[in-house]
C-alpha cells in the first residue's frame, strides 16, 4: 500500500502508468467486482429514494408526478419534539449498549483467557454466547416474563428477601427502561462479542508472557502490560466501526418492550420512523428520519476516524 | 472436484424449481385446471385446515383454490411495507390505504347485472355508502347489509363488560352509572380476592398498538354518544369535537385512578400485549373491562370451552350523569371500506368477481353460514332451520371449525344478513329459536332471570342512526395533516392516560392533566376536525 507511483508532469505518462497499475491488478479488481456491484445495486442505487424527502410522496403517482414540498418534511421533523426525544433516546442507548458491551465483552475475555482447563473454557464461552442465536421477539418475552409484577421471578426473589415489599413495576416505570435493556443486550451479546477478542489475544506472542515472567509480572501485571495492549488494534478498529452504528440502539427489544408508560424514554429514531412512516403512510417524513440517521452515522464514522491516530485509521 | 461441481449445480438447480413454486399465483391456472388465487387476511384466527370441506367444495364446484396468508403482528405496517413494495395479494383485505395507492380496483366498473346478478343485487341498496371518497366502489362491505327483516341475538359492539357471575352473585341488578359498576366490581373482588387460586383482576385497560381505543374511547360512550371514535357529533348541528380533554374524560380517567388506588386495576394493564390481554381473559380472573367484543371474543370462547361461562361477560351500559341517554348499541352500519377488494396485481379479476358472485347465492351462503342440511342442521315440518345439541356443540369445537367452516375468509366475504328468501334466518343468531336454544345452559337461566331473551336486550333500545353515522370510519387520508394530528392524539393519550391512572397524589394527577390538555393544544387538532366535518357534510349531503 505505501508503494507510489513517481509523480511525473507529463499526464499522458500518468495516465498509462494508472493503466498499467490497473492491468498489474486486474485479478484483485475482478474479484472486487462483484462486491462493487452489489454496493451499487443496493446501496447507491436505491438513493433515489431520497427524493422522496423532498415530495408529498403518494405511492399511486410515479417517481415524478409527485408534488414537490421543499424543506416541509425537514422543518416538521426538527420541530416535532417527540423526534428529538428519540434522538436523546437513541444516543442514550447506543451509548449504554457500547460502553457496556465493550467493558463485558473484554472482561469476559480477559477472564476466559485465563481459563486453563481447556474443557471449562469451551463450556463457558459456548454457554455464553448461546443466546446471540435467540431472536429479540424470545429475548423480550422472557425478559417480560422474568421481570413481571404478577408472579415474575426477579420480583418473586426480591420479595422473598425482603429486598422489596411490593412488586417493582420495572416495565412501567421510565428510570428502569435502558438499565433493562442495556442488561438484556449484554446477556444476549457479550459471549458472541468474545469470540473476536479471543482469537485476538491468541495471536499474541507467547514469547512476551514468558519474557514478563521471567521479570517476574504477576497473572494481573501479564493482562494489564500485555494482553490488554494486544488487542488494542482490535478494539480501535470496533470501535470505530460500532461508532458508525451509534444511531442504531437497536429497534426490536425497544419496540417489544416499550408501551405507552415508558414511551418518553424507550422511542428509538427507527420506530418514529415505522411509525409515522410505515404506519402512517407518510413514506416522506420517514425518509427524511433516515436520511438524518445516514449523514449523522457516516459524520460519525470520520470523526472518529480522525481521532483514532494513525496505525488504527480504517480509511 | 466434479462431484463439489455436480452438487453446487444440483442445489442451484432445486433453489431455481423453489422460487418458480413460489412466485407461482395471481389467477393462474393450475394443473388440475382449477384457477388459483392469492388472498391477504387481516387476522390471525380460526385458520382452515388444509383438508377443509369447504375450501375442498370451492375447488370442486367453482374451480377456484386459495393461497392464504395471515397477518402476523400489526396490520398498518403490513399495509405500509405492501404499498411500499408494490406487490399485492389477488384479493386483499381492503384499506382506504390500499385506496390511496391505487392498489385496488374499481368494482363499480366490473359488476353489472348481467354478468354478476347476485353482487348487483347485494350492492344496489348500498352503493352510495359503499363508495369511497372519488364515487368508486373498492372494497365490499363484508358487513352491514341486511336482507329482510333482522332478528339478530347476540352483541359485539362496544360495552362495559362485567362477569355474568358478578351480576348473579349481586342478584341480577340493573346498572345504570359507572359509579354503580365500579362500586359492583369492587364488592365482588374484596368478597372473591382470588380465583382459581390465583388473585382476581378487578379492572383491565388495553392500551397496545392499534387498540387505544379500548382505553381512549370510553369517555365518549359515557356522555351519550354512540360510536363516533375520537369524536363527540352534536346531535343539533352535526359539528365534531374532541373529547380526550373533556370534563367527563377526567372524570372517567379520576374515576379509573380511585379504582387503581384500591388496588382493583391491574398493575400490568399498561405493559401487556393483546396476546397477553386475552390470555388474562381466558383465564377466567378478570371481572370487568371495556371493550368491544369482537376483540376478545377469541378468549370468551375459550371460557365457554372449559366449561367456566359464568366467567364469560355480560354488557353494561353505564353514563356518567343519570340524566344521560345510553348510545351503545346503533342500528346496523354498512361496514365501508372493510372486507375484500381486488388488487392491481391480479391478473383475472373477472373470475375472482365471478366466484364472489357465486357464493352470494342464498345456496351457497346457506352452505357457508348454516352448513350441510342433514349434517351441520336439520329442518323441521314448517321448513325452519334448527341444530341438534351435537350439532351446537360441533360448533364450538375449534378443531371441528378448522375443518368444516372457513370463519378467517368468511368474515371479510360480503354475506347475507337477515333473512333467506324462505324466512330462515340468514345464520343461527339471526333464528330467535335457534339462537336461545344454542344458548348453553347457563346463559339460558341468567337471561331468564334476567327475563331477557337475547344479549341485545341488555344494551340501550335501538335508536334510529344519525345521517352521517358512523365518524369513526371517515377516512383522514394516509401522510394528511388530519391523519398527522390523529396520530399525535392517540400517541399523547398512550402517554398520559396510563401516567394519570397509576399517579399517587392528587397533585400529581392535576399536573398531569394540565400538561396533556397543554399539548392537546398544541397539536394540529383543527385539520383533524376540519376533514371530519367536511366528510360529515358531504355525508349528509350525498346520503340518502
Amino acid at each position: 500500500m505505501k508503494t507510489r507511483v513517481k509523480k511525473t508532469t507529463d499526464a499522458a505518462r500518468t495516465k498509462r502508468g494508472l493503466l498499467k497499475r490497473m492491468s498489474l491488478q486486474k485479478q484483485l479488481i475482478i474479484m472486487s467486482m462483484p462486491f462493487v456491484i452489489h454496493r451499487i445495486i443496493f446501496s447507491y442505487i436505491p438513493l433515489k429514494g431520497w427524493l422522496m424527502a423532498f415530495q408529498n410522496y403518494k405511492p399511486a403517482y410515479g417517481w415524478l408526478d409527485q408534488e414537490w414540498v421543499g424543506l416541509k418534511w425537514f422543518k416538521q421533523l426538527f420541530s416535532d419534539a417527540v423526534f428529538i426525544t428519540d434522538i436523546r433516546n437513541t444516543l442514550a442507548m447506543s451509548f449504554i449498549n457500547l460502553t457496556l458491551g465493550f467493558v463485558t465483552a473484554i472482561i469476559l475475555a480477559l477472564l476466559l483467557n485465563e481459563i486453563r482447563n481447556i474443557y471449562a473454557k469451551r463450556f463457558i464461552q459456548t454457554v455464553s454466547y448461546m443466546p446471540h442465536f435467540l431472536s429479540w421477539v424470545i429475548v423480550a418475552g422472557l425478559v417480560q416474563n422474568m421481570l413481571s409484577t404478577d408472579s415474575g421471578i426477579v420480583n418473586d426473589i426480591l420479595m422473598k428477601c425482603g429486598i422489596a415489599d411490593r412488586p417493582i413495576p420495572f416495565l412501567s416505570d421510565t428510570k428502569y427502561f435502558w438499565g433493562i435493556v442495556g442488561a438484556s443486550n449484554v446477556w444476549k451479546e457479550v459471549g458472541w462479542n468474545t469470540i473476536i477478542y479471543l482469537a485476538a489475544i491468541s495471536s499474541i506472542d507467547p514469547s512476551l508472557y514468558e519474557a514478563a515472567s521471567m521479570d517476574g509480572a504477576g497473572r494481573y501485571n501479564k493482562m494489564l502490560h500485555i494482553t490488554l495492549p494486544g488487542i488494542k488494534t482490535t478494539f480501535m478498529m470496533l470501535l470505530i466501526m460500532n461508532i458508525g452504528h451509534l444511531l442504531e440502539a437497536g429497534f426490536e427489544i425497544q419496540y417489544l418492550l416499550g408501551n405507552g408508560l415508558v414511551s418518553e424514554v424507550s422511542e428509538t429514531i427507527d420506530i418514529y420512523v415505522l411509525k409515522y412512516g410505515i404506519q402512517l403512510g407518510n413514506y416522506s417524513l420517514g425518509t427524511v428520519a433516515g436520511i438524518f440517521k445516514s449523514i449523522v452515522s457516516i459524520t460519525l464514522v470520520f470523526i472518529a476516524n480522525r481521532f483514532a491516530g494513525n496505525e488504527n485509521k480504517l480509511i | 472436484m466434479k462431484k463439489t461441481l455436480t452438487r453446487v449445480v444440483a442445489a442451484a438447480a432445486s433453489l431455481f424449481v423453489l422460487g418458480g413454486t413460489l412466485s407461482g399465483c395471481g389467477g393462474d391456472k393450475t394443473d388440475a385446471g382449477t384457477r388459483k388465487y392469492s388472498v391477504f387476511i387481516g387476522d390471525s384466527t380460526e385458520e382452515p385446515s388444509v383438508d377443509n370441506k369447504i375450501l375442498a367444495r370451492m375447488k370442486d364446484e367453482l374451480g377456484c383454490e386459495f393461497d392464504f396468508e395471515y397477518l402476523a403482528g400489526n396490520l398498518d405496517e403490513k399495509l405500509g411495507v405492501m404499498i411500499a413494495g408494490g406487490e399485492y395479494p389477488d384479493l386483499v383485505m381492503g384499506d382506504t390505504r390500499l385506496i390511496q395507492a391505487g392498489a385496488l380496483i374499481p368494482l363499480d366498473e366490473y359488476i353489472n347485472e348481467t354478468d354478476y346478478p347476485n353482487l348487483y343485487k347485494h350492492l344496489e341498496p348500498i352503493k352510495k355508502r359503499a363508495a369511497y371518497d372519488d364515487g368508486h366502489i373498492y372494497i365490499l362491505p363484508n358487513y352491514g347489509r341486511y336482507y329482510g327483516e333482522k332478528r339478530d341475538g347476540g352483541y359485539y359492539g362496544p360495552a362495559f363488560w362485567i362477569q355474568k357471575r358478578v351480576l348473579v352473585d349481586a342478584g341480577y341488578p340493573e346498572i345504570k352509572t359507572l359509579d354503580e359498576y365500579f362500586k359492583l366490581i369492587e364488592d365482588y373482588v374484596a368478597k372473591n380476592p382470588t380465583t382459581d387460586g390465583m388473585p382476581t383482576i378487578g379492572y383491565e385497560i388495553l392500551t397496545s398498538p392499534g387498540r387505544e381505543y379500548v382505553m381512549t374511547s370510553p369517555a365518549g360512550y359515557l356522555s351519550g354518544s354512540p360510536n363516533d371514535g375520537a369524536v363527540i357529533v352534536d346531535q343539533k348541528t352535526y359539528k365534531a369535537s374532541i373529547y380526550a380533554d373533556s370534563p367527563n374524560a377526567k372524570k372517567y380517567i379520576s374515576m379509573v385512578r380511585d379504582m387503581n388506588e384500591k388496588g382493583l386495576v391491574d398493575p400490568e394493564t399498561f405493559t401487556q400485549s393483546l396476546d397477553q390481554y386475552l390470555a388474562k381473559i381466558s383465564s377466567g380472573r378478570v371481572v370487568a373491562l371495556f371493550d368491544q367484543r369482537w376483540n376478545f371474543q377469541t378468549a370468551e370462547t375459550t371460557l365457554h370451552t372449559m366449561g367456566h361461562d359464568e366467567y364469560q361477560y355480560a354488557p353494561v351500559v353505564p353514563v356518567l350523569d343519570e340524566g344521560t341517554e345510553p348510545w351503545y348499541r346503533d342500528d346496523s352500519v354498512v361496514n365501508a371500506q372493510n372486507g375484500f377488494g381486488i388488487s392491481t396485481s391480479c391478473k383475472d379479476p373477472e373470475g375472482l368477481l365471478k366466484f364472489l358472485d357465486s357464493i352470494m347465492s342464498e345456496e351457497w351462503q346457506k352452505y357457508l353460514q348454516w352448513g350441510e342440511e342433514g349434517v351441520d342442521y336439520m329442518v323441521d315440518d314448517n321448513g325452519m332451520f334448527y341444530r341438534t345439541q351435537e350439532q351446537r356443540d360441533e360448533q364450538d369445537s375449534p378443531e371441528w371449525k378448522a375443518a368444516n367452516k372457513i370463519n378467517a375468509f368468511y368474515g371479510l366475504l360480503p354475506k347475507i344478513e337477515g333473512e333467506y328468501s324462505d324466512g330462515n334466518g340468514s345464520s343461527a343468531g339471526y333464528q330467535p329459536d335457534e339462537y336461545f336454544a344454542g344458548l348453553s345452559e347457563y346463559d339460558q337461566k341468567f337471561f331468564t332471570s334476567y327475563g331477557k331473551k337475547a344479549w341485545i336486550d341488555f344494551l340501550n333500545p335501538r335508536r334510529e342512526n344519525p345521517p352521517y353515522y358512523p365518524a369513526w370510519q371517515i377516512d383522514l387520508v394516509d401522510g394528511s395533516d388530519a391523519a398527522f394530528a390523529n396520530q399525535k392524539l392517540t400517541d399523547l393519550a398512550v402517554t398520559y392516560v396510563p401516567q394519570m391512572i397509576m399517579s399517587a397524589t392528587d397533585k400529581d394527577f392535576e399536573s398531569l392533566w394540565k400538561k396533556y390538555t397543554d399539548e392537546i393544544k398544541n397539536t394540529n387538532v383543527k385539520a383533524y376536525l376540519d376533514r371530519i366535518n367536511e366528510q360529515i357534510e358531504w355525508r349528509i349531503e350525498n346520503w340518502d
